[in-house]
């Protein structure tokens, strides 16, 4: 089965192998990248933020120790002034005359300034200021020692002793102003230092801010790929997947009927609703076929599983099945082989699967159930009954299965009801309540088959979209064709049966004796042969045959017409069929269209013995489902 | 391919090989006919004097049947041999057999009585 055949079918476009979505794999690989790159990006970024912080931090500190130093310098700055103050004052005293504030100032002083410049010197500070510390402390101990001791001297009681001290005052004075402009010195340059760490603590400070914000922003644009990846990837996926759905619903409904075969006196209706969630599809199917001796046969199926694979399982099992059932042969023999051949070619997928065969004319339905849900009948009455048996495995299941037959009589008026799980089986409901459900509204349903689905599903499915298809079909052979009988048949000879049976059951239903009906049947049949046969070439159309019988007067009237050009009769033994007709009949008129017009047209009538009838009285084209 | 329900019976028990007979049941149209009209052909042995066709069974014939019994006819007697037909004289068909010319032109047999169609001759 081609991808073209497909789009011929069912008008759904397959994409060819070409235009199919690449496989995963390059996308994979292009997100582990953006993924493993933006990662890396933001430990760097992070890293050299951290390693700035840690540099802002040190910059703080340092800031902080050069504080500390500027504070005890700045105090020693101002003991060095007292200290001078202190010297002056003994010295401007007179001599013997000093009291005892002179001695307390320096003895407070001169430790207080000692003190100063150790804790000046125990701070850590850049190699330029503590040089400069260090250089200035001898003299600066030598200022103090000098204070003392002139102090001390003057203090002495004695004029030459004061004298003697006075004499070291321009010298200390000269220390002092000397000791006045480095220091001065220094603390411009402690201060100068202070400003310089501040600043590059707040430079730091901001480059670290700034990183940090990078490393933000790159984690956004990473994660911003990494989405935008995923979502596209999702999409392909998404798509990927819709198309396998695509593909799966195309076979699916390729392999569905696409409409009912119009078969006389048996009323038809059929409806597939797909699931409505996700991206699966069932592997349900339903068929109805025309059989060899004027039977129909049903078949409604549920493959395991939900995907391609489950659809070509069901193309192979629906096919299987029509060719047994073509054979004529009964539903248990048809399931038996059905089962055989799933195990000769290992399909492995189980498939529970209902054939039942109807005779319209005698009304009896033969089923065989290999595992599927027993098909409701539903009688005129508004009774209804499954039609349950002990179970048998489904198609596939048990090698070697028999499946027994079981003959069912319909009454009148009945029908039987033909579905797959999903109709019943809902998530929110047990499945006893689905199928009582079903039976419930069957003994209720609106007059007419195509209504009568339509009701069913809209009850059945009232909670929203199925979770699994659903199939229905519902079957109702017709209680009588009635006067007026309206056929179109395929122009196929296979089913010039299905003509004779439907013809039949007519005549039986006009009236008609034993020879009556089998010479009408030969009268209508020769010219749907000739329609067959003669009207059209190979690969042939279908042809109308209308019926009407009169109660009153017992003459029945035949039209049979194609659209085909008429053939006259050629080769050895051909042209008997009109000389038949005639003789059978009591009136025959051939009309075989203008040379233009296409269509033949043979119009028939004839008196049957018989002319009252009482069915006449009661006549129904069927169709009705309950009563 | 439609067979309705017909079945090509190979020589009856107890007929002489000289005249071997092939019984067809069911229906026959412009569906099987060609595939009937091959079966009865091969069960005539060239050693044999004719065929006897047994339409006991048969619930349908038309024209196309008819063509083929003519044609059937027609190609044993090249082979100088003869077909005769075993019509019960309550069948169904009679009416059309006789409209068709079979009657004067093929010899047709009929069974001494309903109960023995099957076994003709």
């Amino acid at each position: 089965m081609t991808a073209p055949w497909l789009v011929s079918q069912v008008g759904v476009p397959v994409p060819g192998r070409r235009r199919l979505p690449r496989p995963l794999g390059r996308t994979g690989g292009q997100m582990a990248a953006v993924g493993l790159a933006g990662a890396a990006l933001i430990l760097l970024i992070a890293h050299t933020a951290l390693v700035g912080l840690r540099q802002v931090d040190h910059a703080y500190a340092a800031v902080g120790q050069i504080a500390t130093a500027q504070r005890a310098f700045q105090h020693a700055d101002m003991l060095h002034d007292a200290l001078r103050a202190d010297v002056a004052l003994a010295l401007a005293q007179m001599p013997g005359t000093q009291g005892p504030d002179t001695h307390t100032g320096v003895a407070i002083d001169a430790p207080g300034f000692r003190a100063d410049l150790r804790a000046a010197a125990a701070v850590r500070l850049p190699g330029r200021l503590s040089v400069s510390l260090q250089a200035l402390r001898p003299e600066q101990e030598q200022f103090a020692d000098d204070a003392e001791r002139i102090v001390a001297q003057a203090q002495v009681d004695g004029q030459a002793e004061m004298l003697a001290a006075r004499a070291q005052w321009p010298a200390f004075k000269a220390l002092f102003n000397e000791l006045a402009d480095a220091q001065a010195a220094v603390v411009a340059q402690l201060s100068e230092q202070s400003g310089q760490k501040e600043q590059l603590a707040d430079s730091g400070q901001r480059t670290a801010r700034t990183r940090l914000a990078a490393a933000a922003a790159a984690a956004l644009v990473g994660f911003l790929g990494i989405a935008l990846l995923l979502g596209r990837q999702g999409r392909r996926l998404a798509e990927l997947a819709a198309r396998e759905r695509g593909v799966a619903e195309t076979l699916q409904h390729s392999l569905l009927p696409d409409r009912l075969p119009d078969l006389p006196g048996v009323a038809l209706a059929a409806r597939y609703v797909p699931c409505g969630t996700g991206v699966e599809v069932g592997g349900d199917w339903y068929d109805v076929l025309p059989l060899p001796g004027g039977e129909v046969g049903l078949v409604m199926g549920d493959v395991a599983g939900h995907d391609l694979g489950a659809a070509a399982v069901m193309g192979q099992l629906r096919n299987a099945l029509r060719a047994y059932a073509s054979e004529g042969l009964p539903p248990g023999a048809v399931l038996e082989r059905l089962n055989q051949m799933c195990h000769q070619q290992r399909t492995g997928v189980m498939s529970t699967c209902l054939y039942a065969v109807l005779d319209p004319v005698a009304r009896v339905l033969t089923v065989a159930n290999a595992g599927h849900y027993p098909p409701l009948l539903v009688l005129p009455d508004g009774g209804t009954r499954f039609l349950e048996r002990p179970g048998c495995p489904p198609i596939g299941a048990v090698r070697e299965s028999a499946y027994p037959e079981t003959t069912y009589e319909l009454e009148p008026g009945a029908s039987v009801v033909l579905y797959t799980d999903g109709l019943v089986e809902r998530r929110t409901r047990p499945v006893d309540e689905g199928l009582e459900l079903l039976a419930r509204e069957a003994a209720s349903l609106p007059a007419g088959l195509e209504a009568a689905c339509d009701h069913l599903l809209e009850v059945l499915l009232a909670d929203g979209a199925p979770e699994d298809d659903v199939a229905l079909l519902v079957v109702a052979p017709a209680m009588l064709l009635g006067p007026h009988l309206d056929l179109v048949m395929p122009a196929e000879p296979d089913r010039l049966v299905d003509l004779r049976r439907a013809l039949g059951r007519w005549l039986d239903e006009a009236g008609a004796d034993e020879d009556e009906r089998y010479e009408v049947l030969v009268a209508c049949s020769e010219a749907a042969t000739n329609a067959v046969e003669h009207a059209y070439g190979p690969g042939a159309a279908s042809y109308q045959v209308v019926g009407d019988w009169d109660p009153e007067t017992g003459e029945i009237s035949l039209l049979v017409r194609d659209w085909g050009r008429w053939r006259s009769p050629r080769g050895q033994d051909r042209g008997r069929g009109l000389g038949l007709m005639t003789a059978l009949m009591d009136d025959v008129t051939v009309d075989r269209g203008g040379p233009t017009a296409g269509g033949t047209s043979v119009l028939m009538r004839r008196r049957l013995a018989a002319c009252t009838h009482p069915a006449g009285s009661e006549v129904s084209t069927g169709e009705r489902v309950s009563a | 391919m439609t067979v309705a329900k017909l079945l090509v019976r190979q020589p009856l028990r107890g007929t002489s090989p000289d005249w071997p007979t092939v019984a067809l049941v069911g229906e026959i149209d412009l569906s099987n006919v060609a595939q009937i009209e091959v079966g009865v052909r091969a069960a005539v042995p060239f050693t044999a004097v004719g065929l006897v066709l047994d339409l006991s069974g048969v619930d349908y014939l038309d024209s196309t049947g008819l063509r083929m019994l003519f044609q059937l006819a027609r190609e044993l007697r090249d082979r100088q041999q003869e077909l005769r037909l075993v019509v019960p004289a309550t069948s169904r068909l009679r009416r059309v057999l006789d409209l068709g010319g079979v009657f004067g032109t093929i010899p047709v047999v009929v069974p001494p009585d309903r109960a023995n169609q099957g076994a003709a001759q």
